[in-house]
């Protein structure tokens, strides 16, 4: 998905090398409370420039998770969201990163003698089997997500 | 010496090694308590504790002739009283506080007591006062400011006449109402002395106590205990002294135990030490997670405000998360989200100083983990759901999956009494390193001593450790396949002695906890043989064992 879908957050991209997205959200006002007030939530991660869509699935998925982290199942509705949310998040970040740690790897590899390739064909052996279970867990909360 | 002493045949505290290894906190010491008044009313009823006419005071007799370590009692906050609680022990006059003061406990700031939930706060005596069995005695609370009735502190009731020892009173202008022959106070008197507390798991979990310093264990509430989804993954324990009131009952000082109820699923069972007897419910009543890697160790660590369980995932084992349980169950909260072949493994977490009530809230877990990308030792706090920032003691720590240990850390009082562990790892060449850790804050400004190499031998790799501090020395124990090896670093001076092979010849052993107790040694729990074992180290073993004579070639030499 592209990173400007992130929940509506307004995302800055000014500074070279880094991203920050803001967005207004309900938060509870404690933890102990399930009073609710609208929050303004600000992410600021690093920005990988080779990589921007990875970089940006991945600071999308951090601010997820920094929502996430102010609320609890007592927060029924908004948690049952954003818990959805973060996950899916997670796993579109999880599915990015892992093929790009392959291809570096396979490129590696190919710099490599052939008398060396071994171990890392077995960690891109390793890591190809991690990148195809992410599919199916983002599947799983995208419904609920939203991003079905 | 005892000799070793098998508590539970053909249970575990801890498995495998490498890639699938892991092991449980698993052994306590808890002050023994004498009365227990459990109950309060399902609405939280709570008494005003107001100003010094209008103390409230609940009577109780001895049991049994002993010294007072604490009292345990229910309180919540009303509005933001910006005074002390004071806890004191008198004796009875008539059916009322004589006003003879037997014991004072160290006072709790108001506005530290959690508001408009019922918690339960420890107060404790540092000079233990000494009751006498059959005599009765009053616990009266006051406050130290002047009467508000707008912010003060209520003590949770109960009025079914559950407690047959004595009862509640509440004093008006300086006049005591003399004790209600069906109220009492919720609260919980404790003794200086110990019982020691050890966890099992096979296909149950199970809680075993001794009162003879580890001689004889009997297994306590047996018929509740919960059952585990497979006798060989992992389970974890905390105990801890204070919580808010999210079980029915009372002072519930309680062991947090983690277990798996389904595949990936973790769940946590409370045991009330007190009672003697396991919670009927799981925490929350829900999974905790579904996330959870067999595979590798998971932490439980239980504060004032809230349980957290800390496990690798399973979807992403190069991942590790927590989640927590403050009255409600947060969302599972990643703490490490790397990309990466290998596994990464909590090695333990723990909680420190700040978990009590009277800190005021501004608590730390300190996660201690090995991470699978930089295959850096990190130490990384969660103060709630807020992430500090990971520290590593260590860059270049194991860097191969199957080389990561597990750990069990006893914090101690270090410098100026602030909350330390000894750190100990496996290291990127296979052997044992440590680090000190001076904790009580977030992870960012945890100061580390130096690093030092403990010793050269690999033979731990991938397996267990423990460490604490007795007798101002610093304690490794290390576990081997077949054995147990101790290294000591004599008054912490940074040097660590020779290894010592304590235990040999144990068949798949698995460390689990080194528990120390003052004035008495450090006890150890291990696995051998499929069984669950505890010993006494004695900690002049390292410091009295003299040079290895080899008397063989001695003897040629004088030939």
């Amino acid at each position: 998905m592209p990173l400007a879908d992130a929940w509506g957050a307004t995302i800055d991209r000014s500074v070279t090398g880094s991203i920050t997205l803001t967005i207004q959200v309900m938060l509870p006002t404690d933890s102990f409370d399930d009073t609710l007030i609208q929050k303004t939530v600000v992410v600021t991660e690093s920005f990988d420039e080779t990589k921007p869509v990875t970089a940006g699935a991945y600071a999308r998925y951090r601010l997820a998770h920094t929502i996430i982290a102010q609320l609890n199942r007592r927060h029924t509705v908004l948690f049952q969201l954003w818990n959805a949310r973060c996950q899916h998040a997670r796993f579109v970040w999880k599915l990015l990163s892992y093929q790009d740690r392959i291809d570096e790897r396979i490129a590696f590899r190919a710099t490599l003698p052939a008398n060396q390739r071994a171990p890392v064909t077995a960690e891109i052996n390793a890591l190809n089997v991690k990148r195809d279970r992410f599919p199916a867990y983002r599947d799983r909360y995208a419904t609920d997500a939203g991003e079905a | 010496m005892p000799p070793p002493v098998t508590v539970d045949a053909g249970a575990i505290v801890g498995g495998g090694s490498g890639v699938t290894g892991w092991s449980a906190r698993s052994t306590f010491a808890i002050n023994d308590v004498d009365q227990y008044q459990p109950l309060h009313d399902s609405n939280y009823q709570s008494i005003e504790i107001n100003a010094a006419t209008g103390r409230q005071a609940q009577s109780f007799t001895a049991g049994s002739n002993y010294n007072l370590a604490a009292v345990v009692v229910y309180l919540q906050r009303t509005g933001t009283p910006t005074d002390n609680i004071n806890c004191e022990i008198q004796t009875n006059s008539g059916s009322s506080p004589s006003g003879s003061v037997v014991g004072t406990a160290t006072a709790m700031a108001g506005t530290h007591i959690v508001a408009a939930i019922p918690h339960t706060c420890r107060f404790v005596f540092p000079t233990p006062p000494s009751l006498t069995s059959g005599t009765k005695y009053w616990i009266v609370l006051s406050r130290s400011g002047a009467d508000d009735a707008v912010n003060f502190i209520g003590w949770s009731i109960e009025t079914s006449a559950s407690y047959a020892g004595g009862g509640a009173a509440t004093e008006q202008t300086g006049v005591w109402s003399g004790e209600h022959a069906t109220f009492d106070y919720n609260f919980a008197t404790l003794k200086t002395t110990q019982s020691l507390y050890q966890v099992t798991q096979d296909t149950k979990l199970h809680v075993w106590k001794s009162s003879d310093n580890g001689a004889a264990w009997a297994e306590l509430d047996s018929a509740g205990a919960p059952t585990v989804n497979s006798s060989t993954k992992p389970f974890d324990c905390d105990h801890h002294w204070e919580y808010r009131s999210v079980l029915a009952g009372g002072p519930n000082s309680l062991l947090y135990c983690g277990y798996f109820t389904n595949t990936n699923t973790v769940r946590v069972r409370g045991f009330d030490p007190f009672a003697g007897t396991w919670i009927t419910a799981d925490l929350g009543g829900a999974d905790w997670s579904t996330d959870v890697d067999f595979n590798r160790n998971i932490r439980v660590t239980a504060t004032a405000w809230e349980v957290t369980l800390h496990y690798t995932s399973v979807a992403d084992d190069a991942d590790l998360e927590f989640v927590i349980y403050d009255g409600a169950m947060s969302a599972q909260q990643v703490m490490t989200a790397v990309t990466s072949a290998d596994s990464s493994t909590i090695s333990d977490a723990v909680k420190d100083r700040t978990s009590t009530v009277d800190n005021g809230g501004t608590r730390f877990v300190s996660t201690f983990h090995h991470e699978a990308n930089l295959d850096d030792y990190f130490v990384e706090t969660n103060f709630g759901t807020t992430q500090g920032t990971a520290l590593a003691l260590d860059t270049a720590a194991a860097d191969i999956e199957a080389e990561h240990g597990s750990a069990v850390y006893q914090p101690y009082a270090g410098s100026g009494g602030v909350h330390t562990v000894i750190a100990a790892y496996i290291d990127a060449d296979g052997s044992i390193e440590e680090r000190t850790a001076q904790l009580e804050v977030t992870s960012a400004s945890i100061t580390l001593g130096t690093q030092h190499a403990v010793g050269t031998a690999t033979t731990s790799l991938g397996r267990s450790l423990a460490t604490c501090k007795y007798a101002n020395d610093l304690y490794i124990f290390a576990g081997l396949s077949g054995g147990i090896d101790v290294y000591k670093d004599p008054l912490a001076s940074g040097t660590w002695n020779a290894v010592v092979n304590w235990k040999t010849g144990l068949t798949a052993a698995v460390l689990s906890t080194a528990l120390p107790v003052e004035g008495k040694g450090i006890l150890v729990s291990y696995v051998d043989n499929g069984n669950v074992v505890v010993d006494w180290f004695n900690p002049s073993l390292v410091a009295e064992r003299p040079p290895a004579i080899n008397l063989r070639r001695n003897t040629l030499i004088r030939r």
